[in-house]
């Protein structure tokens, strides 16, 4: 008689402390591990990044999403029912539901095998439908950083959805839901089969003939300047699935997010060297690549990170102070941590700053602190492909 | 004052095993003590001995604000910022003195919990119970204050630990640096402002000059034990000299051009210095100084 009440408050408690547990990073800056925990938590993300990387990092975090996925394999949605907090916060929305059936059709599945058939491509597309990085995206929404509500406006689009059908997301649409869902082992009916079948079909073809054509417009203008590990924009945009844990954690404020570009870029991490004062890449910093749980910002140790190329400083003589205005100022030069900007002296005897291309790292301390009036008169370019700079010194 | 002088001086105290030898200069200028030693702690002491028998800090001084270079993300080592243990020694004679409450505020370029921490300075102010404050993102405090003084630079907004205190020191590292050439006592209130673009922007040795006719240290202190010769002020510098030198003085453009001496032949090298002899802001001829030199043992 007493039994299954327990049960329901047992449940309810649960969710209640993982919804606040996985909400106080959004709030507080915590350490680092606690705001990898849940966007590493996914085996839809680590599965659709991992097929368009062409392999996973093997380390202690790929456990989380190995955990979730093998309990899924014996109790199936467990995650969403005890666990994931965007679920419990569509159930609490979800009480007051008009109950009115809207959305018919279980797209789920389809969700999931167009990421697949996207991924083999090699740009999963809909990475950014993880519940959970849709969660950890409302930690960035209201910092200014305005390129975020380009996925972000799902949050309360979803909820308000689920004001007029009660759950529609999580049973209609969630691809790491439906996942776990068919995940569980034992027998399933033939008609079960082949609409699974179907689905499957319908949406690796789908997923695979689109993210061909997207891929082409990853090229975006202006290219970006990326976050140390993220290689390429190809790659970047491939793996990351806009969770903003890198974002959230940029101890600088320099990381932000895209407001521009095509689909594929959109929502994209990128610099942004003119956000506020001190916005630049940190030497030795690396905490970007230790919160990515997608692997999107490779892993990169402080003496590594100190050194990736992310761009290249370059002066525009015309909005100087030193060349256009002969002011001596040299700022750009006294904030450059790599002694890569050269002192040319002119006949007036004003200096001038040169860029040491090859000392350059793209770190934006120049940037950031350039006085220029006309507008930064030193701005970072980004490189195509990230590699390691030249060490200061010869 | 040239270089060869200076180390026949050094030379000679050493010979002569005194522990504290002080050579009494006939000049009317401002005193500038020049102390020599290897081991920092007795430096930063003998200097407190020095102030305190030249007035000290003044009778009823309850309250001290100190400006220690501490705005590089660098190692003590490396000479970007003012050396950890003499701002430790400082410390510890200033409570013996009986002030009790120290405030150290800086406006660093890097961020403030990394630069305060790999400087090595936040542990020592954390011993020496005084408060290090981060200026970069502690904005409440600075104040608007016009420089009337000034040519180029007509006011600025300044932090006001250093404005409402009965004691100000400047205690900078001296080292090299791009823009400025020479960074020292003159520059390091670059750290002290909240718009330092705004300087570059105007010209920057004019400003440096300019709000010296303002702000006044009761001391300068300038620790010039390793100094980066170039690739200033960050580092690292492919020559790091170490003169293992203490400038103190109440003068701070005197100190500064005193130590401007050890890098380049003449003042000339340095435009805010050559302002300030022109705008009369202190003491820039070396031989106009009551230059006393201390061999600390």
């Amino acid at each position: 008689m007493t039994g299954p009440v327990p049960k329901k408050w047992g449940r309810r408690l649960c969710r209640a402390v993982f919804l606040i547990l996985f909400a106080l990073p959004l709030i507080l800056v915590l350490p680092e591990p606690w705001i990898r925990v849940l966007p590493g938590l996914s085996p839809f993300t680590a599965l659709g990044a991992g097929v368009a990387d062409r392999g996973v990092f093997i380390g202690l975090w790929l456990l989380l999403p190995l955990a979730v996925a093998a309990v899924a394999l014996f109790k199936g949605r467990f995650f969403c029912r005890w666990v994931c907090p965007f679920g419990t916060m569509i159930s609490l929305v979800s009480t007051i539901s008009l109950k009115r059936r809207v959305l018919k059709i279980r797209l789920g599945g389809f969700v999931f095998w167009f990421t697949v058939g996207a991924a083999l491509v090699g740009l999963p597309l809909l990475l950014f439908l993880d519940p959970l990085s849709l969660f950890t995206n409302l930690g960035v929404l209201f910092r200014n950083h305005s390129g975020a509500w380009a996925v972000g406006v799902l949050v309360p689009l979803i909820l308000l959805f689920a004001l007029i059908q009660p759950l529609v997301w999580c049973t209609h649409v969630c691809p790491m839901g439906w996942m776990m869902e068919k995940m569980k082992l034992g027998k399933r009916s033939a008609e079960v089969r082949n609409r699974g079948r179907r689905e499957a079909l319908g949406g690796l073809l789908s997923g695979g003939a689109l993210a061909f054509l997207f891929r082409r417009t990853v090229q975006a203008a202006p290219e970006p300047v990326l976050p140390p590990g993220a290689g390429s924009l190809d790659r970047f945009a491939a793996t990351c699935k806009r969770c903003y844990a890198c974002v959230r954690q940029c101890p600088t404020g320099v990381l932000t997010v895209r407001k521009r570009g095509g689909f594929a870029a959109l929502g994209l991490p990128e610099m942004n060297f003119e956000r506020k004062d001190g916005a630049y890449c940190e030497e030795g910093c690396g905490i970007c690549s230790r919160v990515c749980p997608t692997g999107a910002i490779r892993l990169q140790q402080p003496e590594q990170q100190r050194m990736v190329k992310i761009g290249t400083a370059e002066v525009i003589r015309g909005d100087c102070l030193g060349w256009a205005d002969h002011q001596w100022c040299m700022a750009c030069d006294e904030f450059c941590p790599y002694n890569a900007i050269h002192t040319v002296t002119g006949r007036n005897g004003i200096p001038k700053p040169k860029v040491i291309a090859a000392l350059c790292r793209g770190c934006g301390a120049c940037q950031n602190i350039c006085p220029a009036e006309r507008g930064k008169a030193i701005v970072v370019r980004p490189v195509s492909v990230q590699q390691q700079a030249r060490d200061r010194g010869d | 004052m040239n270089g060869l002088e200076r180390r026949e001086f050094i030379g000679a105290a050493v010979a002569a095993g005194t522990v504290a030898s002080v050579a009494k200069a006939e000049n009317s200028g401002p005193d500038v003590w020049v102390l020599h030693g290897k081991n920092k702690t007795a430096l930063m002491n003998r200097a407190l001995e020095i102030i305190s028998a030249n007035g000290g800090f003044g009778a009823n001084a309850k309250q001290l604000t100190l400006k220690v270079n501490a705005a590089w993300d660098r190692k003590p080592e490396e000479g970007a910022n003012t050396h950890p243990e003499l701002v430790a020694a400082f410390l510890a004679g200033v409570r013996k003195s009986g002030i009790r409450n120290v405030l150290m505020p800086e406006h660093p370029c890097h961020r403030a919990a990394k630069c305060f921490a790999t400087s090595g300075i936040a542990d020592v102010a954390k011993a020496g119970k005084a408060e290090m404050i981060d200026l970069k993102t502690e904005q409440e405090s600075y104040r608007a204050v016009e420089i009337s003084g000034g040519k180029t630079l007509k006011s600025a907004e300044v932090a006001s630990e250093f404005l409402d205190t009965d004691v100000l020191v400047n205690m900078p590292v001296a080292k090299h640096h791009g823009g400025a050439i020479l960074s020292c006592a003159m520059k390091n209130w670059m750290g002290a402002i909240k718009d330092r673009r705004a300087w570059h922007a105007a010209g920057l040795h004019q400003c440096i000059a300019d709000f010296s006719t303002f702000i006044r240290p009761d001391w300068t202190i300038i620790d010039a034990t390793r100094c980066m010769m170039d690739s200033g002020p960050q580092g690292p510098a492919k020559m790091l000299k170490t003169p293992d030198l203490l400038v103190v003085s109440k003068d701070q453009v005197a100190a500064d051009a005193w130590v401007s001496t050890l890098f380049h032949d003449s003042i000339a090298a340095i435009k805010y210095l050559e302002i300030a002899r022109d705008m009369g802001i202190g003491e820039t001829d070396v031989n106009k100084m009551n230059v006393q030199r201390v061999e600390v043992a």
